[in-house]
């Protein structure tokens, strides 16, 4: 038997729970900004694309200090745009948090809104899936075994939970429920290759089923009370999702070996 | 500036410990918790935050010409690990901050001054060595004594090493000796010495090496580490797919029908 007194190769990720709740604020806020740039395109009602922005500018707001206090040095924060490293998808982040904070706030309060919706959905993308890359391109084992994936999985989950909550706000448009439907298809698909290749818990797989099957097939069934059903589902996914995805890193570093 | 390295050579080491005292008085590094572990007498098990130095002590079944033991009695050997400082670093490439730096020796030093704690540094090490120190709320390790550099020193380890276990100098230097100590090990019999260097991986070589025997995984070093960057592109195409299918899905369902 090889190794060293069965000591972990590798440290644990220092982050508590305000990481995975950004991963979530973050991400729906970035897909709520492509969702408003679409249904002002493409004529949607005015209150639709109003709340679409609110929510971007909303989880703008709300993710700078979940992210701030996860620091261990708070104060420092500001350290995060002392440089632009695009070999670091901390750095990228940072940064694309700092675009899309200032142009969702000025497409909700501001003179240029159109201008700064899509200035504010083009971070978002960023946004919505980066955190994919955060996790995936590391060395913690389970993370990067899934590095393909994790982008889109937190992509497609940042596209279900900004389409559900606007259909909770009581946006009952099909366009919403068309695209969570097809969110959590792909959430679906996703779930399925993530067990196919292994290294996951069961909490992973409790974030997959809400993220998933449970909306898909309600989505199906079609009736207001099953979409609305289907759109909590999925933001309780997606919550339950990022916290998994953590915690899995933080067991899968403990189970490393050299 | 000439690059600079630690070639350390667990044939050699005696388990004193007096590099992590020597790490710990010269840098202020704080007690690692005196937690008893009944892993020989290793109480500390890793390097981390308050531990630069860390001197293992491998135990085996009786293997003998293993560590000079008699036939009969379990096999002891010693090696004093430290932060390999990478030629492509992970913690350097991820820090956000600039705050982990590249030196004019070639080591990779965080400036304790700009880091803001943010642990990325922490999970994008392939060898768990940096760590955020909870009541401070900075990430440390090893500074290859820059300060001492600077100033012309060698390292607090190597200088107080007592028996050459740990040697300081140009690297180029040092992998030379590193081959010719190999070379005269296994004309001596031990034919299973070998140095540890990943050169042949991501990581691209490090400026701290080793010399073991055997399976290096007994010494808790990986024979394949990988330096997270080289995962970034495989990572970003997902990511540019998955920004894709939301703008291309968003679009679609508010078209003009």
């Amino acid at each position: 038997m090889s190794g060293y007194y069965d000591v972990p190769l590798l440290k644990k990720p220092v982050w508590t729970w305000e990481v995975p709740l950004y991963f979530f604020v973050g991400g729906t806020a970035g897909a709520a900004a492509m969702i408003g740039v679409a249904a002002d395109l493409g004529g949607a009602k005015k209150a639709l694309v109003r709340d679409a922005r609110r929510i971007a500018a909303g989880g703008a707001v709300l993710s700078t200090p979940l992210l701030i206090a996860d620091l261990g040095r708070p104060e420092r924060f500001l350290n995060m745009l002392r440089v632009f490293k695009p070999r670091s998808p901390m750095s990228v982040g940072a940064w694309t948090l700092a675009v899309f904070g200032g142009a969702s706030t000025v497409a909700v309060t501001g003179p240029v809104k159109r201008l700064a919706s899509v200035v504010s959905a083009a971070t978002g993308l960023v946004m919505a899936t980066y955190t994919g890359v955060l996790l995936g391109a590391t060395a913690i084992p389970v993370w990067k075994k899934h590095v393909s994936v994790l982008p889109v999985h937190f992509g497609a989950s940042a596209l279900a939970s900004a389409a559900s909550l606007l259909e909770l706000l009581g946006h009952d448009e099909k366009a919403l429920s068309e695209l969570a439907g097809a969110a959590a298809a792909i959430e679906t698909g996703i779930g399925l290759r993530i067990e196919a290749r292994g290294g996951t818990d069961v909490t992973t797989r409790i974030g997959g089923m809400f993220s998933g099957p449970l909306p898909l097939i309600l989505r199906l069934v079609g009736t207001r009370n099953a979409r609305q059903a289907a759109a909590a589902s999925a933001l309780l996914g997606s919550i339950i999702t990022r916290v998994a995805w953590i915690e899995a890193g933080k067991k899968s570093a403990d189970r490393s070996r050299p | 500036m000439t690059v600079t390295g630690f070639f350390t050579d667990s044939t050699l080491c005696i388990g004193c410990k007096a590099c992590e005292v020597a790490c710990k008085e010269w840098n202020g590094v704080p007690d690692d918790g005196f937690r008893w572990s009944g892993n020989s007498y290793d109480n500390t098990l890793a390097l981390g935050h308050s531990t630069w130095r860390h001197v293992k002590f491998v135990e085996s079944e009786p293997r003998v010409g293993r560590g000079g033991n008699a036939a009969e009695a379990r096999t002891w050997e010693f090696s004093s690990d430290v932060c390999k400082h990478c030629e492509h670093a992970g913690c350097l490439e991820a820090c956000p901050t600039g705050s982990i730096i590249r030196t004019e020796f070639g080591s990779v030093y965080v400036q304790p001054d700009i880091c803001n704690g943010c642990g990325y540094c922490v999970v994008t090490c392939p060898f768990g060595v940096i760590d955020r120190k909870p009541d401070d709320g900075r990430a440390f390790k090893c500074t290859f004594c820059y300060d001492r550099q600077k100033a012309g020193l060698e390292p607090a380890c190597a200088k107080a090493c007592p028996t050459g276990s740990i040697l300081f100098g140009d690297l180029d230097a040092l992998e030379r000796a590193a081959d010719e100590r190999v070379a005269k090990l296994h004309a001596m019999g031990m034919t299973d010495a070998r140095v540890w260097n990943p050169k042949e991986t991501s990581v691209g070589g490090t400026h701290a090496f080793f010399l073991v025997r055997g399976d290096a995984r007994d010494y808790n070093l990986p024979e394949k580490p990988e330096v997270p960057t080289v995962l970034l592109k495989k990572a970003w195409s997902s990511a540019a797919a998955g920004a894709a299918a939301i703008a291309l899905l968003s679009v679609l369902a508010f078209r003009k029908r």
